[in-house]
């Protein structure tokens, strides 16, 4: 290659370098201000819940598992993931997570999630509460942005014992739109939140009983 | 007494010296006194106590929880302090293993189950199946097979469909019955619900010892171990780090040096009291090197004796057994001390030997090791203490002090007083009676170290609320299924047992029998999958196994067979979950919260504390049984002596003085205790002692003899500092023995006003 034509490639690569950095600051930056916004909204809020919709996919499955369910939000406290007639995830900030099964008597049984299972439920925690900056050190953060939602996907950087393979978030500046979680060998789950619910009055005595850890327990 | 008598007591007293002296210095001193208290229990014991006792002193006892706090949270340093721990501990002669406590520390268990599901849970899975089956009507429901792969795969569905679904990592672990996540969920469960989550910053640990955790030495050894330990992790990660430790090691450590500075504190308060009182009495202490030696002689006839018939002696036989030393001072003060007028010293000393020494010697025929130690011990003791009294010569003295105490009409009349007031308060007493023995109260150890411990033990498998049964079995399929049985019918989630994983005896049965074509079963269960849309690849090698299953015999020795291994797979807190032991097979439950209130007989508290209570109530009630025994002969003995009139009197002090002592007892102490119990007999062997030569003294219309005064004095001085004690039982001791010798005196004061003259 003659010098002129290199110099010319070499300039050319290192505008489309920038351009490209500048578009990856830019979906970054805008998913962010998303991100913001939504925490700016919810700052007051100490419980919300929201209703969602949960696609399972196994890889020695044809079909998709369809579910729905709720979740609650107790600011400082836990997330409660309740699936109907399955059982409730509570995602405690304080003390252990928990699987609880509620019986056709209405007794509950709870189980502690074991310990090789906290990874999963540390970055379920960090997803639910829009907190990257724990993510940081785990996982390489991938923006992007499709019909009007800004998009972050995040990669393990190595394997991790939570089995993860990807995690991806899409938002609005009002809303979280879907949280997908893979597993690899097309194994995932596919999230979309319907709709949100800000309870300034707090959860009723039966919802605390039933979706969080009460200090009896 | 007679020259020659003398003479010929002081060739015998050597004699019986030098052979027991021989004799015991070809046995090893460490050996010969005995600590562990299950080797006390009884030979015929039940198969229960001998699970127990093997769990006790073999397993569990044998524990220490380790917990290592304050860790750095970088990882690296964490791996780092762990590999040095380990390294440390396992290079020393007393650990025979420490685990890692975790999830991993069942990984062995359930990789095991796994391997083996069609043999360990599937006849468990088909059992309820088949109960679901038979409960449809009979009218035009599928054949069992297929009904049984359909529910199977709505089953998988549900799983699925539940929280833990997304969350299982290893797609592995699935098969079409769910036989594994059952299994997963229930070792799951004893993990989680049972030891409370370990923080971040700490790890726990579990040691199991090769020696007895009640041997000074291994205690000391361990002691070191963990000293250097924390030495060389405070290098790894700083000195914030801090190792705690606990179990009977740690807490039989601490009993031995609190009880050491017991015995020093109250030995040298004892010498002091006794010092003082006869030189308040004599005002010549020196005497008492003339009459301290018959302590040491009775001890080393106690020793002598216990050793050549049981091999040792036990720790608690020595407590009770100061009986001996109480008796045996006693005999070398009325030897020492005899009254000018009396000629008749010896052979009083003869027969309150000859009658405490037969009394002794009914324990021999009890079945419980410790009573026949304690008969042995003493009645050995007492002779050889007998033996040396011979030899003593009577001390000139002074005499007119006992007469002038034992004769003022004062002092009398107030005896009286006394003696019918304490009746009177001691029959209240009396209708507050009531006996427990908790081993607890012999613990020495400080009642914070008891706390720390406890918090330790709710680290691991241990708490309050959580009550551990025993259930034994012919077979590891029968306690299984006596485990469930009994889990059935309590119907208690917060209950974990083996059985609710493992198949059952009746469920191997039912399925070994089964009318059902297995392998019609396991090809409609492929092909439900297959419909249902599920790629059946993934179940590969779970029909691989199932094709195997079907083709060999299935009977239920296979399955019995693959139990047996599970003991090998079960470390740290879990070791001894299930086991055998020659013919006798346990596995234990763990109920939380403890609803049930009755239980068959093959199934039995397992609580180590509650166990060694049982056997302290056993041993209370024996030990009444032969002390009555012992009285009897006694009393025999002293009527046939001394006439019925005479012998009457005699019996009826120490009689009444120990009922007026254990009334007063019952009002002290909330519950009276087998200590309590020993401390009776040996007041009553003191009182009888004091009754004879009083009574003796007043047919001759002499007040008290000096000999009893200075007797119940040293007796009392030196019971009473048994007070200061921090053990409970031993406070009990001092409370019975030196009340009893007061009670004594009142009752002999009160009753000499009719046989003697009393001075103006």
């Amino acid at each position: 290659m003659s010098r002129p034509l290199a110099t010319l490639a070499l300039l050319l690569s290192t505008i489309a370098l920038f351009s490209g950095h500048g578009m990856a600051n830019d979906l970054e930056q805008r998913f962010l201000e998303n991100v913001e916004n939504i925490k700016t909204q919810s700052e007051d809020e100490t419980y919300q819940t929201l209703e969602f919709n949960e696609e399972r996919h196994f890889p020695f499955k044809k079909k998709p598992v369809l579910l729905n369910g709720t979740i609650r939000i107790w600011k400082d406290h836990a997330s409660s993931i309740h699936y109907p007639e399955k059982g409730i995830v509570i995602i405690s900030t304080q003390e252990s997570s928990i699987y609880r099964k509620i019986n056709s008597n209405g007794k509950s049984t709870d189980r502690n999630i074991p310990s090789s299972r906290s990874d999963f439920n540390d970055i379920l925690r960090a997803l639910f509460a829009l907190d990257f900056e724990a993510l940081k050190e785990s996982f390489n953060f991938k923006y992007s942005e499709s019909e009007g939602q800004t998009c972050l996907t995040l990669i393990p950087i190595q394997e991790n014992e939570s089995k993860i393979q990807h995690l991806a978030l899409a938002l609005t500046s009002e809303a979280i739109t879907q949280i997908e979680i893979g597993f690899g060998k097309g194994k995932k789950t596919v999230i979309s939140p319907l709709s949100k619910a800000v309870l300034p009055e707090g959860f009723t005595n039966d919802e605390i009983e039933n979706y969080f850890i009460t200090s009896e327990e | 007494m007679n020259p020659r008598w003398r003479t010929v007591s002081i060739v015998a007293t050597l004699i019986t010296l030098i052979a027991s002296l021989a004799f015991l210095s070809q046995k090893e001193w460490t050996q010969i006194i005995e600590t562990d208290v299950s080797t006390l229990l009884p030979n015929n014991e039940s198969t229960a106590s001998k699970i127990t006792r093997t769990l006790v002193s073999e397993k569990q006892g044998r524990g220490i929880y380790i917990i290592i706090e304050n860790l750095p949270e970088h990882e690296e340093t964490q791996a780092r302090v762990n590999e040095s721990f380990l390294a440390t501990l396992r290079q020393s002669p007393r650990v025979d293993s420490i685990d890692l406590v975790d999830q991993s520390l069942l990984n062995d268990l359930f990789r095991y189950v796994a391997q083996n599901k069609l043999h360990l849970t599937f006849p468990k899975w088909f059992s309820i199946k088949n109960n679901h089956y038979n409960q449809l009507p009979s009218d035009g429901r599928p054949t069992f097979e297929e009904w049984a792969a359909a529910s199977a795969v709505e089953d998988f569905d549900n799983f699925l469909e539940s929280p833990e679904a997304m969350q299982l990592g290893e797609e592995g672990l699935l098969d079409p019955l769910l036989l594994n996540i059952t299994a997963l969920k229930n070792f799951s469960a004893t993990q989680s619900s049972h030891p409370k989550d370990t923080e971040a910053t700490a790890i726990k640990y579990w040691l199991t010892l090769n020696t007895s955790p009640l041997s000074v030495s291994t205690q000391d050894d361990i002691e070191l171990l963990f000293n250097q330990a924390q030495s060389s992790l405070q290098e790894i990660a700083g000195s914030d780090i801090k190792i705690r430790y606990g179990g009977l090691l740690r807490l039989a450590a601490a009993s031995r040096t609190r009880i050491q500075n017991d015995v020093v504190k109250i030995n040298l308060l004892s010498l002091i009291g006794v010092i003082s009182i006869v030189s308040i009495f004599i005002r010549k202490p020196w005497i008492l090197l003339k009459a301290l030696p018959i302590i040491v002689f009775a001890l080393i006839g106690s020793f002598t004796s216990c050793v050549a018939l049981f091999g040792s002696v036990h720790v608690i036989v020595m407590v009770i057994g100061s009986i001996i030393i109480g008796i045996s001072i006693d005999y070398a003060f009325h030897a020492i001390f005899e009254s000018k007028d009396s000629n008749s010293t010896r052979k009083l000393l003869f027969f309150a030997a000859l009658s405490t020494i037969a009394g002794s010697l009914t324990f021999l025929s009890s079945d419980l090791p410790l009573i026949r130690q304690i008969g042995a011990f003493t009645a050995t003791g007492l002779f050889f203490a007998f033996l040396y009294s011979l030899t003593l010569k009577r001390h000139d003295w002074e005499q007119s002090k006992g007469k002038e105490i034992s004769s003022s009409p004062q002092l009398l009349t107030t005896a009286r007083v006394l003696i019918i007031a304490a009746i009177i308060t001691s029959i209240y007493g009396f209708t507050q009676i009531s006996w427990s023995d908790d081993i607890r109260n012999m613990e020495a150890a400080a009642p914070e170290l008891l706390k720390e411990d406890l918090a330790l033990r709710e680290q691991f498998a241990s708490t309050e609320d959580t009550e551990t049964l025993l259930v034994t079995g012919n077979s590891y399929l029968e306690v299984l299924q006596h485990a469930d049985d009994f889990t059935q019918s309590i119907n208690n989630p917060n209950t974990f047992s083996l059985s609710t994983t493992l198949s059952t005896q009746s469920e191997v049965q039912a399925l070994t029998e089964t009318p059902y074509n297995l392998t019609h079963f396991f090809d409609s269960l492929n092909q439900a999958f297959e419909n249902a849309g599920y790629d059946t690849t993934l179940f590969d090698s779970f029909f691989n196994d199932v094709t195997s299953f079907v083709q060999s015999p299935i009977i239920p020795q296979t399955f019995e067979d693959k139990v047996a291994t599970l003991p090998f797979l079960l470390n740290g807190p879990f070791a001894g979950l299930i086991d055998s032991d020659e013919s006798l097979y346990w596995t234990i439950l763990r109920i939380e919260n403890r609803e049930f209130t009755e239980r068959p007989s093959h199934i039995v508290k397992l609580s180590s504390l509650e166990f060694i209570n049982e056997s302290l109530n056993g041993y209370r009630s024996s030990l009444f049984t032969f002390g009555i025994s012992a009285i009897s002969v006694v009393c025999i003995l002293i009527l046939s002596f001394f006439g019925f009139k005479k012998g009457i009197r005699i019996v009826l002090v120490p009689g009444i003085s120990v009922l007026i002592t254990l009334g007063f007892a019952a009002i002290v102490f909330d519950d009276l205790n087998i200590f309590h119990l020993a401390g009776c007999f040996l007041a009553m062997a003191l009182s009888l002692d004091y009754a004879l030569f009083s009574f003796d003294a007043f047919n001759r219309k002499r007040p008290i003899p000096f000999s009893v005064w200075l007797s119940a004095a040293t007796t009392g001085a030196s019971f009473l500092a048994l007070n200061i004690s921090a053990i409970s039982v031993v406070r009990s001791l001092g409370f019975v023995v030196c009340l009893n010798t007061v009670i004594t005196l009142i009752l002999l004061l009160a009753l000499s006003s009719r046989y003697i003259r009393l001075s103006k």
